[in-house]
């Protein structure tokens, strides 16, 4: 089997196990809708939801969620034990990061497909009227969270108080995915779309996912040893 | 397969950046230079211009009497100009600025330039009180680490020296 | 253990102390009061120092961090954590008279500016892992020193993405100094770098003096010493 069979067949496996149960992808979005609507209820001016803050509540949204659901599907793993027969598998070790990374991003990708709509609804934004750039900054939000919380959620597995420590040490990393990601979709939603800005954005956007996955690669494995 | 990735993955996110770098650089020709080492700037902020205003007409008339198009052009000047002309046709406007500008404003300018002096020398002596509060505050946590690692040493020896005795009898 | 009395800790101290003392009058007395700031540029003698040191400290860590990754060797690690808990230090007097500052200057305790968010976030980091070290139990050194690798590359990245942001005036304060000023500033810089080494130095003697004793328990216990 080669590299990229492995890497397909962790993320597969990942994958499947959620779609026996759907307990990640069902509690990680229902998470992510109650964000939004705490949020559409807790921002308000003049008896309506601020229309400006959206691009900041689906980022905050997707990032609470998705830390929620890297955690659970995490505890899974260490429930039996099963990481370490992972790692153990004459799997190399970078195909098992980037599987389970990949299938990570899939679980958040399906919270943005509910987040997204459901804030466009709520507070009344166009922000399907450039599709392609939404997909773009969704789906490399989704990629960026991905590939830095798998680092850190695999390191934090046997330690005591990982639920805290997760997020103490994930948001402050993923600042500049935040910058980038609001500021993408923010320049969408303004009055005459910025496309220029919003290409500018979707490259840096891109730049963290590439800078993020090279130091994961080289760094991985020194963090997982037993 | 890792050092292929790799070099693949820096090499389009450089090619990228630089991109969109010099895209963002065209659209801004002012941007300002990086400038890593140095502190937060200043200077150009009204807060902490030394000058104060000079008489110059204030702002408030200047959007609303603009004439129609057709009389001035659009550069800075022109409106200048024109804010100039419908000032002077109005006496009573004009004795009303120069009333502000001789009075209240000259007042205000110095008064508020004295207490800017006031208020920053009470910003210089927060600073300096919070750096060495905190300097303090760092070498008395070291201090008492060194305590405690002193304590611990203390222990392990009076275990060792229970320990040989024990084994000695 | 060996015993770690070295006059290298104390004398840079003395030098240190000395050195700032020095330029504590160099700020009140010798140099002039700054033409557009006034009072408030005074903040600055000692702000770019120690905002130096943070990024020095954290430069420290980072590289020790992947030593501790790639050689798996504990005094990286001593020399880690002592360059990170510095760094809190640092990052916590930078913030704080940046702030004063920017009040001051600014008339705003926080604005989006690239390197106010830069230090806050690589302090947010540093705290995050000084609380992981304390709090996340065997084996946190490596958790750790993961983190740093990955601050140390976050932070280029938020200094550009909030440098592109919104561009905020930016006037150059080091270039338009002048003599005593200059002076000032730069032996103000070195009093403080020796200041850091000396404050490194020394937590990284305590910091491997607690590891050897953790680590003579162990064998103390693994030998039947202790019942």
């Amino acid at each position: 089997m080669s590299f990229v069979q492995h890497a397909l067949g962790i993320a597969w496996k990942d994958l499947r196990v959620e779609l026996r149960s759907r307990e990640i992808v069902y509690t990680m979005t229902f998470f992510a809708a109650l964000i939004v609507v705490v949020f559409t209820v807790s921002f308000i001016r003049d008896a309506r939801s601020l229309p400006n803050v959206a691009p900041g509540m689906l980022w905050v949204a997707v990032a609470f969620a998705g830390t929620l659901g890297v955690g659970r599907a995490f505890d899974r793993e260490r429930e039996n034990d099963t990481l370490r027969a992972l790692l153990l598998s004459p799997a190399p070790r970078l195909a098992v990061f980037l599987g389970k990374a990949a299938a990570i991003a899939a679980l958040i990708v399906a919270v943005e497909l509910v987040a997204a709509p459901l804030l466009a609804l709520l507070l009344d934004v166009s922000l399907f009227a450039q599709p392609g750039v939404i997909a773009a900054a969704l789906l490399g939000g989704a990629l960026g969270i991905a590939v830095v919380s798998t680092v850190f959620a695999a390191m934090l597995l046997r330690t005591r108080a990982r639920d805290v420590l997760l997020p103490v040490i994930l948001y402050p990393i993923l600042v500049p995915l935040f910058i980038a990601g609001t500021r993408a979709v923010g320049a969408v939603l303004k009055p005459v779309p910025d496309l220029e800005a919003a290409r500018y954005w979707l490259t840096f956007l891109g730049v963290y996912d590439a800078v993020f996955l090279v130091v994961s690669l080289w760094i991985f494995e020194d963090l997982v040893i037993e | 397969m890792r050092t292929l990735l790799s070099i693949s993955l820096m090499v389009g996110a450089t090619i990228a950046a630089v991109g969109a770098w010099q895209g963002r650089a065209d659209a801004q020709p002012a941007a300002p230079s990086a400038e890593p080492a140095a502190a937060p700037a200043v200077a150009t902020e009204p807060g902490a211009a030394a000058e104060p205003a000079a008489v110059e007409p204030p702002p408030t008339g200047a959007p609303p009497t603009t004439p129609p198009a057709e009389t001035t052009s659009a550069t800075p000047l022109g409106l200048k100009h024109t804010c100039m002309a419908a000032i002077n046709a109005d006496q009573a406007w004009t004795d009303e600025l120069l009333a502000f500008a001789q009075t209240k404003l000259r007042y205000d300018a110095h008064n508020d330039e004295a207490k800017l002096i006031a208020l920053n020398k009470r910003h210089v002596i927060l600073a300096y009180a919070v750096i060495w509060l905190l300097s303090v505050g760092f070498l008395i946590a070291m201090w008492r680490r060194q305590q405690a690692l002193r304590g611990q040493l203390e222990s392990l020896r009076r275990e060792l020296d229970a320990a040989i005795k024990g084994s000695s009898t | 253990m060996k015993q770690t009395n070295s006059p290298i800790v104390p004398a840079l101290g003395v030098v240190a102390t000395l050195g700032i003392l020095a330029t504590v009058w160099g700020v009140f007395v010798a140099t002039p009061m700054d033409r557009n700031l006034f009072y408030s540029q005074k903040i600055f003698y000692y702000h770019l120092p120690n905002a130096f040191m943070l990024f020095l400290s954290v430069f420290v860590c980072g590289i020790a961090s992947i030593g501790v990754l790639k050689r798996r060797d504990s005094k990286w690690d001593d020399v880690a954590l002592a360059a990170a808990e510095l760094s809190v230090l640092y990052g916590a007097i930078v913030l704080a008279t940046g702030s004063i500052w920017a009040r001051a200057a600014w008339g705003h305790w926080w604005i989006w500016e690239p390197r106010l968010m830069s230090s806050l976030v690589l302090w947010l980091i540093m705290v995050g892992y000084v609380l992981l070290r304390r709090f996340a139990g065997p084996g946190s050194e490596r958790l750790a020193a993961g983190l740093a690798v990955f601050g140390m590359v976050d932070v280029p990245l938020i200094y550009y993405g909030v440098k592109q942001g919104d561009a905020h005036p930016q006037a150059t304060v080091v270039q338009a100094l002048t003599g005593t000023m200059k002076l000032t500033l730069w032996g103000s810089v070195l009093s403080f770098f020796f200041l850091f080494l000396a404050l490194l130095l020394h937590r990284v003697q305590v910091a491997a003096a607690e590891r050897e004793t953790r680590e003579l328990r162990e064998r103390a216990l693994d030998a039947g010493l202790f019942a």
